[in-house]
C-alpha cells in the first residue's frame, strides 16, 4: 500500500469534513474521558481496598491511666485483666487473629500522627493499650462482637473503621457507575456520529470511489481512507480525553480531597494511573471507531 | 477474449429481460461495435463484462475466466484487465489531467516511479502532453474524453470497453476519438464500443453486433449501421 497516497487522501477527507470531524473528536473525547474516569474510579477502589484491607479490623481499647468520661473505665486495666481479655479473644470463634498494642506503641503512633508541636503534649500513658482484632467476618459479626466485649471489665470501648471506609467506598463507587453510564451514552452517540460521518463522506466522494472500483482498486484501498479518518478522529479524541482526565484529577479531585489524600486517608492517584486510564480509553476509542467504520462500510455504504 | 453464451439478464425492476439469450464471442485484438436503439441492452452487456451485474442465465467469460461464479474479491483483478470509458467522461473535477490519469495507477498500488514513467507516455499517446496540468473544466469535451481514454488505457488493459464515448461530442471531435480508439486497438487491445452513431459505424467498417429489445438481430463483420432496415 502506497502510504503517502492513502495518507494524503485521508487528510483531504478530514479537511473536507472539518465540522463533522470536530464534532466527532469532541464527542469521542467526552465519551473516552468518562471511560477513563470509570477506569480511574476503579483503580481508586482497588487501591482503597488494598490499603485498608489489613486496617479493616477492630480495636479493643483498654483503659488508660488518664481518666476519661468513659463509664467503663474507672481505673487502669491491670495486667491480669489484660491477660484474661487476651485469653477470651484467643478462644473466641469469631476472631481470626489479634495483636496486642502496648501503651508504648500507642504513644509512638500517636506522636507520628500528631506531627509537629501538638505531639509534644502527648505523654506515654495518655493513650490506652489495645488489642487489634481481625474478625473472620467483620461485616456480619461486628455488632455481636462489640456488644459482647464492651461489657468486659478492663475494656474501654470497641471501635472499628468500617463505616467511614464504606461511606468513602460508596462515594467512589457511585462516581464509577455515574462515569460508566455517561460513558456508555456518549459512546453510543459517538458510534452513531462515526457511522453518519462515514455515510456523508462516502456520498461526497462517490465519484472518486466509483472510479476506484472501476479501475480495479481493492476493497481495502477504497475503504481504508474512511476507516482511517474515523480512527484518527477517535485517536485525537482519546488524546484530548487524557488531557481532560488529567485536568479533572488535578483541578477537581486533588482540590476536593486535598486533606484526606495528604494525610494518606485516601490513596493518591498517580499520573501513571491517569495515563493508564486515559490510554485504555484511547485504545477503546481506536478499536470502537475502527469496528464502527468497518461495519458501516460493509453494511450501510457498500462502496 | 470475451464470450457470452445464452445470456439472459432481467433487472429486478424490469418487466422484460434487458438481454434475452445473447450469444457472441470476441477474439483478442478485435474491434466490435455494439449498436441498437436506446434501451436495447448495450450498456447491460458492458456492465456484465465488468461484473457490475451478473447474468441470470448463461455464461459470461473474459480472458478465459467465467464471471458468473467469480468471488467478489477477484473482481478488482478482473477490472485491472479492462479499461472503460463513458459518454460523460467521469473525470475527477478537482484533479489535474495528470492526476486523473495517475489516480488510476495509485489506487492499484503502482509504484510512484512506474506512475511517473507511464502517465506522460499515455498522455502523449492521446495527444494531451501539453495539457497535463490543466483542470478538466479547462478542456473541451473531446479533450476530456481523451483524458478518460488515457486513464482507461494507462494500465494497458486487455480489453477497452467504451459506452457511447462520442455521445456528447460533435462529429469532427468524434472522428478524433475514433482514430484514437483505432490506434489503441492496433496495439492489440480488444475494443468493444457501444454506440448509436451511424456515421461512425459506417465509416469504420468493423464488426457490428446489433441488439433489439435485448436480442441479437445482427452480427456482421465489416458492417454498417443501417443494413437490414
Ligand atoms: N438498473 C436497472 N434497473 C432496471 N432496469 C434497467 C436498469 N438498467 C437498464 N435497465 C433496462 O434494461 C434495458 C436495457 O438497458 P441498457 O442496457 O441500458 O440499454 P442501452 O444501453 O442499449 O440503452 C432497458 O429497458 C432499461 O430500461
Ligand atoms: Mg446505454
Amino acid at each position: 500500500m502506497r502510504a503517502n497516497f492513502v495518507v494524503s487522501g485521508v487528510f483531504a477527507g478530514i479537511r473536507r469534513n472539518a465540522t463533522m470531524t470536530i464534532a466527532l473528536v469532541l464527542s469521542t473525547a467526552i465519551a473516552l474521558g468518562f471511560v477513563g474516569a470509570a477506569i480511574l474510579a476503579n483503580t481508586e477502589i482497588t487501591k482503597f481496598r488494598q490499603k485498608y484491607e489489613d486496617k479493616i479490623n477492630v480495636s479493643v481499647y483498654l483503659c488508660a491511666q488518664l481518666h476519661t468520661a468513659d463509664p467503663n473505665c474507672t481505673e487502669k486495666t491491670t495486667p491480669e485483666q489484660t491477660a484474661a481479655i487476651k485469653q477470651m479473644l484467643d478462644s473466641d470463634p469469631l476472631v481470626q487473629s489479634e495483636r496486642y498494642v502496648s501503651e508504648q506503641e500507642a504513644f509512638q503512633r500517636g506522636k507520628e500522627q500528631l506531627a509537629g508541636s501538638t505531639g509534644n503534649f502527648l505523654h506515654l500513658g495518655d493513650l490506652p493499650a489495645s488489642f487489634t482484632v481481625k474478625l473472620k467476618d467483620l461485616q456480619k459479626d461486628y455488632a455481636a462482637f462489640a456488644a459482647k466485649y464492651a461489657k468486659v471489665t478492663g475494656i474501654g470501648r470497641v471501635n472499628n473503621q468500617i463505616d467511614t471506609i464504606n461511606t468513602l467506598l460508596n462515594i467512589i463507587d457511585s462516581a464509577r457507575w455515574f462515569s460508566i453510564i455517561i460513558a456508555i451514552v456518549v459512546l453510543v452517540a459517538s458510534v452513531l456520529l462515526i457511522a453518519n460521518t462515514i455515510q456523508v463522506a462516502a456520498s461526497q466522494r462517490k465519484n472518486e470511489t466509483s472510479i476506484m472500483r472501476l479501475v480495479g482498486a481493492s476493497r481495502w484501498m477504497t475503504e481504508l481512507p474512511f476507516m482511517l479518518e474515523a480512527v484518527i478522529a477517535a485517536a485525537i479524541g482519546g488524546l484530548v480525553a487524557i488531557g481532560l482526565i488529567w485536568a479533572g484529577k488535578h483541578y477537581v479531585l486533588d482540590n476536593i480531597f486535598e486533606g484526606p489524600t495528604r494525610h494518606g486517608v485516601i490513596p493518591n492517584l498517580s499520573i501513571n494511573d491517569v495515563l493508564v486510564a486515559g490510554g485504555s480509553g484511547l485504545i477503546v476509542g481506536i478499536v470502537l471507531s475502527g469496528i464502527t467504520a468497518f461495519l458501516t462500510l460493509r453494511f450501510y455504504v457498500r462502496l | 477474449m470475451i464470450r457470452l453464451q445464452n445470456v439472459t439478464k432481467v433487472y429486478p425492476a424490469g418487466a422484460r429481460p434487458a438481454l434475452d439469450d445473447v450469444t457472441f464471442a470476441v477474439e483478442k485484438g478485435e474491434f466490435v461495435f455494439l449498436i441498437g436503439q436506446s434501451g436495447s441492452g448495450k450498456t447491460t452487456v458492458l456492465r456484465l463484462l465488468l461484473r457490475e451485474e451478473v447474468s441470470d442465465v448463461g455464461l459470461v467469460a473474459v480472458n478465459g475466466r467465467s464471471l458468473n461464479k467469480m468471488p467478489r474479491r477477484k473482481v478488482p483483478e478482473l477490472r485491472r484487465k479492462i479499461g472503460c470509458v463513458f459518454q460523460d467522461f467521469r473525470l475527477l473535477p478537482k484533479k489535474t489531467v495528470y492526476e486523473n490519469v495517475a489516480f488510476a495507477l495509485e489506487v492499484i498500488n503502482k509504484s510512484p516511479k512506474a506512475i511517473k514513467r507511464t502517465v506522460p507516455e499515455v498522455l502523449d499517446l492521446v495527444g494531451l502532453n501539453g495539457k497535463a496540468q490543466r483542470m478538466p473544466n479547462e478542456l473541451s469535451g473531446g479533450e476530456q474524453q481523451r483524458v478518460a481514454i488515457a486513464r482507461a488505457f494507462v494500465n494497458r488493459p486487455l480489453v477497452l470497453l467504451a459506452d457511447e464515448p462520442t455521445g456528447n461530442l460533435d462529429p469532427d471531435t468524434s472522428q478524433g476519438i475514433m482514430s484514437l480508439l483505432e490506434r489503441i486497438n492496433r496495439t492489440g487491445t480488444t475494443v468493444v464500443m457501444a454506440t448509436h452513431d451511424n456515421n461512425i459505424v459506417d465509416a469504420m467498417r468493423r464488426r457490428v453486433i446489433e441488439l433489439e429489445f435485448g436480442k441479437i438481430i445482427r452480427d456482421q463483420s465489416r458492417g454498417v449501421y443501417g443494413v437490414g432496415r
